[in-house]
C-alpha cells in the first residue's frame, strides 16, 4: 500500500512539474500568429514580419522566423499557448479541428481561415493580407508580380515547340501518394511544362504502381524528401526510373507551399527539366 | 471426403485465383503483350510478385490463425493476439517518424519485424505462468502498451509521416521485395507447414485442453509455447511484408474447420491454400474496383469476408 502511495505521489509531482514548465510569451498588441508556412512567407514578403509573434513548427522560411516562438503545428493550434500570447489575429489555411477556431474567436481573437491550393487561392490571400495587415499597396504590387509571372509561364507553355512531358509527382513512396488533378504540384507543374498522369483523382491520392507502369510517365518529380527510390525494387520496372529521369526539386518547399517563392520554384523546375530533356530546352526560360 | 480430394479442390481454387491475379489488374493487357521483346511485360512482372506475395501472406495468416484457435481453444483467436500488430505498428512508426526509413526500402519492414518479435518476446518474458490464457492476457496488455506508444509517436509526427504510418497499417502487398522478403517468408511458411503436419496429432490433443494432452503424453506447456511462438513468427513476417491485414487469419481457419472438421492433419494444407486464395482474390478486387487508386487489401478482406462468414454461420446453424 505504501508503495502505491509513493507511486501516486511521484506521478502527481511529475504531472505538476510538467504543468508548471510550459513557456508563456508576452505578446505585442496587434500581433499575428501564423499556422501556415505559406502565409508566414507571404506576411514576411509583404514587409510585415514585425507583426508576427508566433509561427507553426513547419514555418521555416525566411530564416529569421525561426527565432519566433511556436504556437502549434501546421493547422493545429496549441490553444493555451496562443491564448497566453493574446494575439489580435490567427491565420491559417484550415484547422485540423475546426472547433479550435470557435474557441479562439470566443476569446476575442480574430481567426482568418482560407484554403490555399492554387493560384486563385494565392491571389485571394494576397488581397486578404493586404487588408488584414494594413498594407494594400504592397499587396497590389505582389498581386501584379504574381499575375505577370503566371502570364509569362503560360505564354512560354503555349509557345513551346514540344508536347508537355508526362509527369508523376511522388509525395510519398510507400504507399505511393501522389498529387492529383487539382493540387498545387499539378498547377505549378503545368506552368513548368508538365502534364500530370493522374487526371481523374483529386487531392493527394494513393495510387497503384500498376497504374504508373501503364501510364509510363516521362519524368518523376520526387517530393518524397529523404526517401530513396533506388532501394525499392517495385520502382525498378518504371521506365523513368530505368532511364534515371527522376527529378528532385532544388527546394521542394518552394513548389509545395503556395507562397511568394513558388514562382522561383517553377522557374528552377523548368530549368532542371530543360537540362534533363535537352530537346525541350527551347521551351525552358 | 478424403484428405487428398479436399486438398486438390483447394489447390485448384488457389491456382485459379493466382491465374486471375496475373490476368486482371488496373491495366488491360492482351495475352499477346505479356512478353515484349523477349522480356516479361513489367506490369505482368509486378502482378506475379504481388500475387505470390498475397498467396504467401494469406497462407501464413490462415495457418497462424488455425494454430492460435486450436491452442487457445477459442474460435475468436487470431494471429495478432500476442502483441504482433501493436509491436509491428510501433516498429514501422519508429522507422517512418524517426527518419530511419531514409536508410532504404527495407528499413520499415525490418523495424516492423523487430517490433513484432520484440513484443512477442516481451509477452513470453513477462508472463511467468505460460499457460494459454496467461499468454493471451499478456499479449493483450503488451499489444495495448505498444499501441499507446504508437499513438504518442503519431501525436508528435508530421502529417506526411502520419499518413505513411496509417497507410502502412492498412496493409498492402504492392511493395514486396521478391528476394529479400518473399523468398524468406515462403521458406518459413514451408518449414512451419512441415513442422505443424508432424505435430498435427499433438495439436488435436491440445484442442481438448492441456490436461487431456498431458494425459496422452504431450508436454502441453512446452508445445503450447512452441506453437504460439511459431504462429506469432509467421504473423510477424507477414506484417513486415504487407502491414496489418486483419480478418484472413481469423475467419479462413474458422470456415475450413467448420467445413471439414477438427483434424489438423486434414485441414492444415486446405487452410493454407484457402488463405492464399482468399487474399489473392481480395487483392484482385482491390486493384480492379478503382483503376487509379487501390483499395487497401485489409479493407477488402473484411468487406468481402464478413458477409461470407455470416452466411456460412447461418447456413450451418440452419442445418444443425
Amino acid at each position: 500500500m505504501r508503495r502505491l502511495f509513493r507511486f501516486f505521489f511521484v506521478f502527481a509531482a511529475v504531472c505538476l512539474m510538467a504543468a508548471c514548465s510550459g513557456e508563456t510569451e508576452e505578446a505585442a498588441p496587434g500581433g499575428v500568429v501564423s499556422l501556415s508556412p505559406a502565409l508566414t512567407e507571404l506576411i514576411c514578403h509583404l514587409g510585415r514580419e514585425e507583426r508576427l509573434i508566433a509561427r507553426s513548427t513547419a514555418c521555416d522560411w525566411p530564416e529569421s522566423v525561426k527565432t519566433l516562438p511556436t504556437a502549434g503545428d501546421f493547422a493545429e493550434p496549441e490553444l493555451e499557448r496562443i491564448l497566453a500570447m493574446k494575439p489580435a489575429l490567427v491565420v491559417s489555411n484550415e484547422f485540423v479541428n475546426p472547433k479550435d477556431a470557435d474557441a479562439l474567436r470566443q476569446a476575442g481573437i480574430a481567426v482568418e481561415l482560407h484554403p490555399c491550393d492554387g493560384f486563385d487561392d494565392y491571389r485571394e490571400w494576397v488581397v486578404r493580407m493586404g487588408r488584414l495587415l494594413d498594407c494594400p499597396a504592397e499587396a497590389d504590387v505582389e498581386l501584379k508580380r504574381a499575375d505577370a509571372r503566371i502570364a509569362g509561364f503560360e505564354a512560354e507553355r503555349k509557345n513551346a515547340q514540344t508536347k508537355p512531358l508526362r509527369a508523376l509527382y511522388v509525395i510519398w513512396d510507400s504507399p505511393l501518394l501522389t498529387a492529383g488533378a487539382d493540387s498545387l504540384p499539378d498547377a505549378v507543374g503545368r506552368l513548368a511544362g508538365l502534364e500530370n498522369i493522374v487526371k481523374t483523382e483529386k487531392g493527394y491520392p494513393s495510387i497503384s504502381l500498376e497504374f504508373v507502369l501503364k501510364e509510363d510517365p516521362d519524368v518523376i518529380v520526387w517530393f518524397a524528401h529523404g526517401k530513396d527510390w533506388k532501394s525499392n525494387p517495385s520502382w525498378h520496372g518504371i521506365r523513368a526510373v530505368q532511364t534515371n529521369r527522376v527529378l528532385i526539386p532544388r527546394d521542394d518547399s518552394a513548389l509545395l507551399r503556395p507562397g511568394p517563392r513558388m514562382f522561383d520554384g517553377i522557374a528552377d523546375l523548368k530549368a532542371d527539366l530543360g537540362k534533363m530533356f535537352p530537346v525541350n530546352e527551347a521551351a525552358a526560360p | 471426403m478424403k484428405t487428398a480430394r479436399i486438398i486438390l479442390i483447394y489447390l485448384v481454387a488457389a491456382l485459379a485465383a493466382a491465374v486471375c491475379g496475373v490476368l486482371f489488374g488496373a491495366a488491360r493487357i492482351p495475352l499477346s503483350e505479356f512478353v515484349q521483346d523477349g522480356a516479361l511485360n513489367p506490369i505482368v512482372e509486378l502482378r506475379i510478385v504481388r500475387t505470390a506475395a498475397a498467396a504467401v501472406v494469406g497462407a501464413s495468416l490462415a495457418v497462424s490463425g488455425l494454430v492460435f484457435q486450436a491452442v487457445l481453444r477459442n474460435s475468436l483467436a487470431e494471429p495478432f493476439l500476442l502483441g504482433v500488430s501493436g509491436g509491428s505498428g510501433l516498429g514501422a512508426a519508429c522507422a517512418i517518424i524517426l527518419g530511419f526509413s531514409a536508410w532504404g526500402f527495407m528499413s520499415v519492414p525490418l523495424f516492423a519485424l523487430l517490433g513484432a518479435v520484440a513484443a512477442n518476446l516481451l509477452v513470453f518474458a513477462a508472463v511467468r505462468k505460460r499457460s494459454a490464457e496467461e499468454l493471451l492476457l499478456g499479449g493483450v496488455m503488451i499489444g495495448t502498451l505498444a499501441s499507446s506508444l504508437l499513438m504518442v509517436l503519431i501525436t508528435f509526427s508530421h502529417s506526411h509521416d502520419m499518413a505513411g504510418v496509417i497507410w502502412w497499417m492498412l496493409g498492402s502487398v504492392q511493395n514486396v521485395d521478391p528476394a529479400r522478403q518473399l523468398v524468406p517468408a515462403s521458406v518459413l511458411l514451408a518449414a512451419a507447414l512441415v513442422f505443424l503436419l508432424a505435430k498435427a496429432g499433438d495439436i488435436d490433443l491440445l484442442t481438448f485442453g492441456p490436461e487431456y494432452a498431458w494425459n496422452h503424453g504431450v508436454n502441453a506447456r512446452t508445445m503450447t509455447v512452441l506453437l504460439l511462438a511459431l504462429a506469432s513468427l509467421l504473423a510477424a513476417v507477414t506484417v513486415s511484408m504487407a502491414g496489418i491485414i486483419g480478418f484472413c487469419g481469423l475467419v479462413v481457419p474458422h470456415i475450413v474447420r467448420r467445413l471439414h472438421g477438427g483434424s489438423h492433419r486434414k485441414i492444415l494444407i486446405p487452410a493454407a491454400l484457402a488463405g492464399a486464395a482468399f487474399l489473392m482474390l481480395a487483392d484482385i478486387l482491390g486493384r480492379v474496383v478503382s483503376p487509379v487508386r487501390e483499395l487497401p487489401v485489409g479493407m477488402v478482406t473484411a468487406a468481402v469476408g464478413c458477409p461470407v462468414f455470416l452466411w456460412l454461420l447461418n447456413r450451418s446453424r440452419a442445418g444443425s
